[in-house]
């Protein structure tokens, strides 16, 4: 992304305009985070118009627009990333000058041919000011390739650090083997897969611009992936998988669906590979919360009462949030969560923003999107908190040891 | 060609009129005098047209367009083309019309001598009514006249119809009914022309005038109107107090069908510039293809749906209908979905496609068919002998492979020549040892690595029962697959390699041992028989035979199985003692009981699958492979048959994708021979007509027709954890087993956790994460939408009714399913 200009308003107003450039498919997933509803836009787009009524011929003539941001639409295994908004008054540029008040336009951003836009932003946080400092960085990119994968299933994946992206899973159903079949079929059957799962990173790798490309799977399925890989490169003499094959991570997990992924990401066996990315250091901190959570520590807590109380209280080490809390439609839950952050950085704690677009941020989502870590254990946190009380259900143990074995014979028979 | 026009073009530009293609063009053609005149004008037309079918706007425009803005004739043209909806021939005046005609053509003839000297625009737009008889020049000069008139009357204010109806009276010097008539049609004119934009002058009561004369002329018929004109032009001309008696006439046939008229502008017609046929049809660009043009017109000449529209609209709102109608009306709660419009010109964005469609389903068939050969059920049990699906477990290297590659030797199902032939291949890579688990393992990653990766399933008889071996993998990244051999066994090997530290390694340090007697256990296995194998690496101790005894007893016990349940058996799969015809070595005198056939043929007796039950029980089959012929004309599925019988000539559905089949054969065993039936237990392959490959998978489910399996996305469990690292919340992503089917899915919400002992005790309300060895209500719900799975409830069947879920390679808890949710 490239920031043309910036402009910011007087000091604690909170007020920006910027001048941006999208130029790679991460700047959507940064846009996506920073423009929200009620902000607004100025663009220039081409809009189709009729000459008259009853004329079926039409004119396009490129507009500068300007418009208040309504929704979003965001399909980021596409990068696609449309805004539907109504335009407004113009006070800054001379935007909008045919165009009437209160019209729908939609703001397309494309990365394939950009135009410069503007953005006006009534709450320009610290979080957003980090994120487009961020995505202005290029050194700062760890863009992934993975591939997971087992016995006839592989799924072809983009990881980057605000998203895993799953481009293509490619299935087919590998036949059982059996004594009497012809073990000939198998094989065949099982070459075309890695031959589809080939093609398929081929078309959907750019392996040039890729820092890694890890292959996992259960078993030895994702050496045999390396080797065929390296095996049809050569005879297709695909010179940009051949030159990179450094680059590739065999590692091993426990499945061939998307979660193989997490598992590998998280593996200190191939943390030397993969560190530094944004990624695997949140895979890491859930990991964490989930460790004191099983330990019963009272360290970890979730749930937005409670991240409240702790926060107030000073006693959270990482805050873990979703970055849905951050760019939410309600104004109030962002000025809450910016508040939050802050809150928890002044105690001398963490805040990790976790992208809801990757699976632990979309386990962290199920989780109310607030979770945190506390420097003490505090074990009783969520007293006073809710409103139905837990109750202990009436310890009736003596009720007769026999029926207890009952009761065992039906559940596992 | 310019669009609009002077009024110096005006005279010539009746030439010039173009073919329009639509209304909008045509609208776009008239000038704002004329479009004015036009809207008034063209309700009224349309309402007369009511009756009659073909007809669109821009014809009815057109055609009042040609006629000068004179509505009579118009609609006499109109009629003439297009049918009536309903022709009711009135036969009874056809003496009277014929009559009529003569005198109008009497008439017509005459009038080209009179029109020639037009002063006054009223009548001059009156005269045009038959414009067909005058010239081209004449018309224009009306046209222009009128148009004059037009303006001039913009400016006047309404005493400008009593002028003119004073002079109409002036001219027709009478006081007949008749001439009021005209009178009212005059003054109607004359305030249309009030009302064009920019003479504001118009008052409401013009207005509601106008209104009233138009209702009035809409309750005639058009024939009427077209001969009161024709006849008031006439009067003009003639100035003959004898017409009366032509106006008469034509008045007494006013009923009489379009036919009339046409007749009368039959000659006229002739007279026109443009040719009709041109200037009335659809433009079509193409000429050449005749059949086609004769379509598309044929396409344009039904009442397009907008027409039916209005028309039914028009029904709708029919006086005495409307009380009806509404009182049959109610309010439905339908909310409108009030979405702000978008400006158009939106559609350059190329969105994305859609998601991939969710399950594909197929028509499913109601009615069971009939057996081709149909045998009886009973006496064909009798003959059975006790049969047995067991499947053999242990950790990784515990000799699963080779003890049941020995076994199937011993047994005979295996020839010694097949034996010879894998041992010198095995002493070709270096691995000799694994020549008999190479019957099993066939695959060359299999053989190569030494490690057994899927399940396979072979079949022996002994003289006692017959068996189905399942042999599942050890190794953990294949536990998946070791589930679904579970799954489909009723008795478990648990192969122990009782080599020093070896069975250590394979127990306490997270080995399979563990984990798979729990699947077996979670997945409904009722009996295990330890198969103490690798006996002769020990000398065949006593006292490591009775060390790892106890140590494994404790842990059955823990996990919920007794001693009755199982069964110890010392043997070697290696060199074969305590297998089945290999007795054991004279150093082993502690072990007296049955060798592993000996005990397995006990325990099928004990839980034979074979029994008188199956008749009254559905057929219910789950799927493990399936597989097709080149040609996709038929379909293989291979599993097992888990209730009821099946024969060839029944026609079974298969779940989800509901596609019901005829099974035509069905065939057994290793070498796939065609039998008459299927019953409980069996494995067998099922050989379907017309199915569609494709959308049937490992791991679904088939049924006889008439018995449903619900699918499902979402569902209720009661859900046991075993040892967890990491504690279960909701959005925790698992993977789900069923039998042959794996499926990602996470938890959708945690119910409430209940007494591990007794599920059906409530222990706490509220459950925020779920630690190791919990029982709890649990919602799960499947990562993918597009996927569903055919499920039982537990109390449904006992043995489908259960799932195990995983994380992260490692089996964290097994639950049975209460209810499914969506």
């Amino acid at each position: 992304m490239k920031l043309l200009k910036r402009v910011e308003g007087s000091k604690g107003s909170g007020k920006a305009i910027l001048t941006l450039q999208a130029q790679d498919k991460e700047d959507l997933f940064t846009l996506y985070n920073i423009i929200n509803k009620d902000d607004e836009v100025i663009f220039k787009r081409s809009l189709k118009t009729k000459v008259s009524d009853g004329d079926k011929k039409s004119v396009s003539r490129l507009e500068k627009l300007r418009v208040k941001i309504i929704s979003c639409d965001f399909k980021p295994q596409d990068f696609y990333l449309k805004y539907k908004g109504v335009t407004v008054e113009d006070d800054y540029s001379n935007a909008n000058q045919d165009i009437p008040i209160g019209k729908f336009y939609s703001f397309n951003v494309d990365i394939d041919y950009p135009y410069p836009f503007t953005l006006i932003k009534d709450d320009y946080t610290p979080y957003v000011d980090k994120l487009v400092k961020e995505a202005c960085d290029i050194s700062g990119r760890s863009d992934m390739a993975a591939v997971v994968l087992q016995e006839g299933i592989s799924h072809i994946c983009l990881i980057n650090s605000f998203s895993t992206v799953l481009k293509h899973k490619v299935e087919y159903s590998i036949p059982k083997k059996k004594r009497a079949t012809d073990i000939m079929k198998f094989d065949d059957k099982l070459e075309k897969f890695y031959r589809a799962t080939y093609d398929s990173m081929v078309r959907h790798f750019n392996f040039d611009t890729l820092k890694c490309v890890i292959l996992c799977s259960p078993g030895f399925y994702s050496k045999t992936l390396f080797d065929k890989v390296m095996k049809y490169a050569q005879e297709g003499k695909n010179k940009s998988v051949l030159d990179n094959s450094s680059k590739f991570l065999v590692a091993h997990c426990s499945t061939g669906y998307l979660q193989g992924i997490d598992e590998v990401l998280k593996d200190p066996a191939y943390k030397h590979n993969l560190e530094n990315t944004t990624n695997s250091k949140h895979v890491m901190i859930m990991d964490d919360f989930l460790d004191h959570l099983n330990k019963d520590d009272c360290k970890a807590w979730y749930g937005e009462k409670e991240i409240t109380k702790a926060a107030e209280l000073g006693y959270i080490d990482t805050l873990l949030i979703s970055d849905n809390w951050m760019h939410s439609d309600d104004v109030n839950v962002r000025r809450k969560s910016t508040q939050l952050i802050k809150e928890v950085e002044q105690a001398g704690g963490k805040a990790a923003i976790i992208s809801s677009l990757n699976s632990v941020g979309e386990e962290l989502d199920r989780l109310t999107g607030l979770a945190c870590i506390l420097k003490y254990p505090i074990p009783d946190l969520d007293e006073g908190l809710d409103d139905d009380e837990e109750e202990e259900a009436d310890e009736d143990g003596n009720e007769g040891e026999d029926k207890q074995e009952d009761d065992e014979e039906e559940y596992y028979l | 060609m310019s669009k609009f026009y002077d009024e110096d073009d005006v005279a010539d530009y009746d030439d010039e009129v173009p073919n329009f293609q639509d209304e909008d063009e045509f609208d776009d053609y008239l000038n704002d005098d004329e479009f004015e005149l036009m809207k008034q004008l063209f309700p009224q037309a349309k309402k007369e047209l009511q009756d009659y079918q073909g007809w669109d706007n821009l014809s009815v425009k057109v055609s009042i367009f040609d006629n000068n803005f004179e509505l009579g004739p118009a609609m006499v043209e109109l009629k003439r083309r297009f049918k009536k909806k309903e022709p009711k021939p009135e036969k009874k005046l056809s003496a009277l019309e014929a009559l009529a005609r003569k005198r109008a053509e009497s008439k017509l003839n005459k009038t080209p001598l009179v029109s020639t000297v037009p002063k006054v625009p009223l009548l001059d737009r009156l005269k045009s009514g038959d414009k067909q008889t005058s010239t081209a020049t004449k018309t224009s000069i009306n046209l222009a006249g009128r148009l004059q008139s037009l303006k001039k009357e913009g400016t006047t204010t309404c005493n400008d119809s009593g002028d003119q109806t004073k002079k109409i009276n002036g001219t027709t010097r009478t006081k007949s009914s008749l001439q009021s008539k005209t009178h009212t049609l005059a003054s109607r004119l004359a305030n249309l022309r009030k009302h064009k934009p920019g003479t504001e002058i118009a008052s409401t009561s013009d207005k509601e005038e106008v209104k009233k004369d138009a209702i009035h002329d809409n309750t005639r018929t058009s024939d009427n109107k077209y001969h009161r004109d024709d006849s008031w032009s006439i009067l003009n001309q003639l100035k003959n107090s004898s017409c009366f008696c032509n106006v008469n006439s034509i008045m007494a046939i006013e009923k009489t069908p379009v036919s009339a008229g046409i007749a009368d502008k039959q000659v006229s017609n002739s007279t026109f510039k443009r040719k009709h046929d041109d200037m009335f049809s659809i433009f079509y660009p193409n000429t050449n293809y005749r059949a086609v043009k004769k379509q598309a017109v044929a396409n344009f000449s039904k009442p397009s749906p907008d027409d039916v529209v209005v028309n039914k609209q028009k029904a709708a709102f029919e006086v005495d209908k409307v009380n009806e109608k509404v009182a049959d009306l109610s309010l439905n709660d339908e909310k409108t979905n009030e979405e702000p419009e978008y400006v158009t010109s939106e559609d350059d964005d190329n969105e994305p496609s859609a998601e991939e469609p969710l399950v594909k389903t197929h028509k499913k068939a109601e009615i069971p068919t009939k057996p081709k050969n149909p045998i009886d059920i009973a006496s064909y049990l009798k003959t059975k002998k006790p049969h047995l699906n067991f499947v053999v477990l242990g950790h990784v290297d515990a000799g699963k492979s080779t003890l049941m590659g020995r076994l199937l030797y011993e047994v005979g199902a295996v020839d010694s020549k097949l034996i010879r032939k894998l041992e010198k291949e095995s002493e070709i890579i270096g691995k000799s040892s694994f020549h008999l688990a190479w019957v099993m393992d066939q695959t060359a990653e299999e053989r190569n690595r030494g490690v057994t990766v899927d399940i396979c399933t072979s079949d022996f008889e002994t003289t006692k029962s017959t068996f189905t071996i399942v042999d599942a993998p050890g190794h953990r990244d294949f536990v998946p697959n070791a589930i679904t051999g579970i799954s489909q066994a009723d008795v478990a090997v648990l192969s122990v390699d009782c080599g020093t530290d070896a069975f250590e390694s394979g127990f306490n340090l997270d080995g399979q041992t563990k984990e798979h007697t729990l699947l077996a256990r979670s997945l409904g296995i009722k009996h295990i028989i330890v198969a103490m194998n690798k006996m002769d690496t020990v000398s065949w101790q006593e006292s490591r035979f009775r060390d790892i005894q106890s140590e494994l007893t404790v842990f059955f016990e823990e996990i919920g199985y007794k001693s009755k349940d199982l069964s110890w058996v010392p043997c070697s799969g290696l060199t074969g003692e305590g297998i089945f015809k290999t007795a054991y070595p004279s150093s082993q005198t502690w072990y007296q009981g049955p060798n592993l056939v000996g005990e397995l043929e006990n325990i099928a007796a004990k839980h034979s699958t074979i029994g008188e039950d199956v008749t009254k029980e559905p057929f219910v089959f789950s799927i493990l492979d399936v597989t097709s012929n080149s040609k996709k004309t038929n379909t293989i599925i291979s599993g097992k048959v888990e209730s009821g019988t099946v024969q060839p000539g029944e026609s079974i559905t298969v779940f989800p994708s509901e596609q019901s089949c005829v099974v035509d054969s069905i065939l057994h065993g290793n070498d796939s021979q065609k039998g008459d039936i299927a019953v409980r237990g069996d494995f067998v392959q099922l050989k379907l007509l017309t199915a569609f490959v494709e959308d049937i998978q490992c791991g679904d489910l088939a049924s006889i027709v008439g018995v449903d399996i619900p699918s499902s996305q979402e569902f209720t469990s009661t859900l046991l954890t075993f040892k967890l690292d990491r504690p279960l919340l909701p959005g925790t992503p698992l993977i789900l087993f069923r039998g042959a089917t794996e499926q990602p899915c996470r938890i959708k919400k945690l119910c409430y956790s209940v007494d591990k002992r007794k599920l059906s005790k409530v222990l706490k309300k509220k459950v925020k994460h779920l630690g190791s060895q919990q029982a709890a209500v649990v919602e799960i719900e499947l990562v993918q939408k597009t996927r569903r799975i055919p499920m039982f409830t537990c109390e449904q069947n006992k043995k489908l009714g259960r799932v195990v879920i995983r994380k992260e390679g490692k089996t964290v808890g097994a639950a049975l399913i209460k209810s499914l949710d969506y």
